[in-house]
């Protein structure tokens, strides 16, 4: 079968978008037809090699779409089912699943770095050159094969153009805020970037009951954005000390501080944020060498400092526990894609992501 | 009135003849029995914790209340008492919070050795005021505390054993049970098994960890270790810690790390232990400048970091409640005990301890 890709052969270089040969699925794998992928902070990271995935791979791990055909030994999913990609297979046997931490299921940790399936084999070829899939998904694709395990059944009548965000961007952001820390209902938070990340981040505190929300962004239109999503303050930090602003802006620092940017000066400035006995939560995803610099006296006044990965969640459940929470009207997706474009307009929407425009694009595929 | 009090930055102490004022509003005299020599006295003896000087040590005592100040009424003249590190005033934005672990007149204490009203108790022949550590000052025959430090005990408690429950056990055993998330089955690894590491140890214990290892360089507390509840024991100087503690985990790190040595090479150990999802808790007390440089990608595997003080304690309910575990056979007090001393002989202590020898030498005032 041949899918439409955007594979990355180098870092730094544009994306080149070309016809791929795609074999069928193997056992406990599915293949879907993707309606629609997000494009995720994480994607351009592998593009310029922060996250150095071994090329050439297809990446892309913010995807939904519809069943076309099952491997063997499937059995929970069918030919036409909707479902988002998750970022963990949850195999359900692992060190990581048994321990109650399904979103860390080792199975997709292990190959990683390797783009490869979970067995160490790929399912996409150029000629006689095997191409990769960023996370076992590979989702800026028209097609993919992915673990079963990875794809989460969702309602038809979820929009599979904009639910698409709950397989990255959203779940890691709303569950930081919902299944990573306990908010409290009246606790203050700050939120560093005010991308898809830090304004699911945002709305999950809202969800859970935070009445002070500051959220930290130097351009103007996310601000704006976070303001409309329900922030209590906007803060542009290079307009002065954030650190010193959100301070006291909370009366002496929030309860929980989200970064979600994963740089070293922000990570530092959120341990300063956060009152006492109060926790900062590190959510973005730092170059793999960066080393922070934490002053002790903090300890001295019981913060913690924690990490977060895909919001501490429980993909088969939290994911459809997301969608609900969109199609209730408490979680707005639409406000945050800022554009939807063809898969031929990737390396445009890369670019402007590095210029920290937007909020979320959305690639089509039947547009 | 004897007490021990430290002059000069670097010591030694000096063993003075001390005048005692009556307590104020809100303060009781206590007759000391005993009290622990902790490793935050030497700490300010050496520089590494600051106080203002002249200062009379010691915060880990009991004794027995013998008088009172105006408007206490929760004690009585006799009752015996543990000194608790922080007043839990109540009125506090922190003790309301019900973290009394941080109360906010605790802090004043600490950094000044006063009273909460900003004076001092204890007077020298010169008639000069002479501070008094955490507002205690346990190195002394008799002390003036605030009556919110001051924890009744039952009468048939042995004061020169639970004396420790009012720092390092409440310390290490609070961070176990209330700071650290433990569940049946955890695994915990304790950097440091002195007095506190040692409760630590215990109160993981107590919470029902399956591997609790203790990485101390140092044959006697390997040895106190084991018996108080630890299971494997890695010494730091002969072995590879990381390789050590992912062999006996089955090649994963820990779910708690605590660090109770006040280093910051082994604080950033303790979370370089951790298994995903795992957590260090800073137990231990250094140099308030410094930092810690931590490795940004742990934080994917869902790595944690936190601070515990006083054992996140509430002092009026913890503090009874590890005496009951004393009383009841599961918190090992008596084993920790490595020395008991006349005060005249502090100095050597505190030269034992700056060698690391001994888990706890207590004093026992005549």
């Amino acid at each position: 079968m041949k899918t439409k890709a955007a594979v990355l052969y180098e870092y730094g270089k544009p994306l080149v978008i070309e016809e791929l040969e795609l074999s069928p699925p193997k056992e406990n794998e599915v293949l879907i037809k993707m309606t629609a992928s997000g494009i995720c902070h994480s994607d351009l990271s592998m593009t310029t090699g922060k996250l150095p995935m071994k090329t050439p791979c297809v990446p892309g791990h913010e995807g939904a779409g519809v069943i076309e055909e099952v491997g063997p030994g499937v059995t929970n999913l069918k030919v036409g089912d909707h479902v988002i990609c998750s970022l963990s297979p949850s195999c359900g046997k692992c060190v990581m699943c048994t321990s109650g931490m399904m979103h860390m299921c080792t199975e997709t940790s292990s190959v990683i770095w390797d783009a490869t399936m979970v067995d160490g084999t790929r399912r996409l070829k150029k000629g006689d050159v095997e191409i990769g899939q960023a996370i076992c998904l590979g989702t800026f694709a028209e097609r993919a094969v992915i673990p079963a395990g990875s794809a989460i059944k969702v309602a038809h009548n979820a929009p599979l153009d904009t639910v698409c965000l709950i397989g990255c961007g959203v779940t890691t952001g709303v569950g930081a805020a919902l299944n990573t820390v306990s908010i409290k209902p009246g606790d203050s938070v700050a939120i560093i970037g005010g991308g898809g990340v830090g304004l699911s981040i945002m709305q999950g505190a809202k969800i859970a009951g935070a009445t002070t929300i500051i959220m930290i962004d130097p351009v103007e239109e996310k601000r704006e954005l976070a303001l409309s999503l329900g922030a209590t303050d906007v803060v542009d930090p290079f307009a002065g000390d954030p650190v010193k602003t959100v301070r006291k802006l909370s009366k002496g620092g929030v309860h929980f501080a989200f970064e979600a940017l994963g740089r070293k000066e922000t990570i530092e400035q959120s341990w300063g944020m956060v009152r006492l006995t109060g926790t900062a939560v590190i959510v973005g995803v730092p170059a793999l060498d960066t080393v922070v610099d934490v002053p002790v006296v903090g300890f001295f006044a019981g913060r913690r400092m924690k990490g977060s990965f895909y919001g501490s969640s429980n993909p088969p459940v939290d994911l459809p526990k997301y969608v609900d929470l969109y199609q209730s009207g408490e979680l707005k997706l639409d406000e945050m894609i800022t554009q939807r474009i063809p898969l031929e307009d990737v390396n445009r929407a890369l670019d402007e992501m590095s210029r920290g425009e937007g909020a979320r694009s959305v690639i089509m595929y039947d547009m | 009135m004897k007490a021990a009090v430290l002059r000069d930055k670097g010591g030694p102490l000096v063993i003075e003849e001390l005048e005692l004022d009556p307590p104020k509003a809100g303060e009781v005299k206590i007759k000391m029995v005993a009290t622990g020599i902790c490793h935050s006295d030497f700490s300010v003896i050496n520089g590494k914790l600051r106080a203002p000087l002249p200062v009379v040590l010691g915060h880990e005592g009991a004794g027995i209340v013998t008088e009172l100040g105006e408007g206490v009424t929760d004690l009585a003249v006799g009752d015996h008492v543990i000194c608790s590190l922080s007043p839990s005033c109540g009125v506090c934005p922190m003790c309301k919070e019900g973290k009394p672990f941080l109360c906010v007149e605790m802090g004043k204490m600490l950094t000044d050795c006063c009273h909460q009203d900003g004076t001092y108790r204890f007077k020298d022949k010169a008639g000069d005021d002479v501070k008094a550590l955490c507002a205690i000052g346990s190195f002394a025959e008799e002390a003036v505390i605030p009556a919110g430090c001051a924890i009744k005990v039952a009468d048939d408690v042995p004061l020169d054993k639970v004396c420790l429950v009012g720092c390092g056990v409440t310390t290490g055993t609070g961070a176990a049970v209330n700071t650290a998330d433990i569940k049946e089955g955890d695994t915990v690894a304790v950097i440091g098994c002195g007095g506190v590491g040692m409760s630590i140890i215990q109160g993981a214990r107590i919470k029902g960890a399956s591997i609790i290892i203790c990485i101390d360089p140092t044959e006697d507390s390997q040895k106190l270790a084991l018996e108080v509840g630890a299971t494997h024991v890695i010494n730091p100087f002969t072995e590879d810690t990381l390789e050590r503690v992912k062999e006996i985990c089955g090649g994963m790190g820990v779910n708690h790390a605590f660090e109770a040595l006040g280093k910051t090479q082994t604080m950033e150990q303790a979370f370089n232990i951790l298994r995903p999802g795992g957590e260090a808790i800073i137990v231990g007390v250094t140099s308030l400048k410094e930092s810690l440089k931590l490795p940004a990608a742990a934080f994917l595997g869902e790595f944690s970091i936190v601070g515990s003080l006083y054992g996140d304690s509430t002092p009026k309910e913890d503090l009874p409640m590890f005496v009951d575990w004393y009383t009841e056979g599961k918190l090992k007090l008596d084993e920790m005990i490595t020395k008991v001393i006349k005060l005249e002989d502090i100095n050597d202590a505190l030269d034992e301890m700056s060698r690391g020898e001994g888990v706890r030498t207590v004093i026992i005032h005549d």
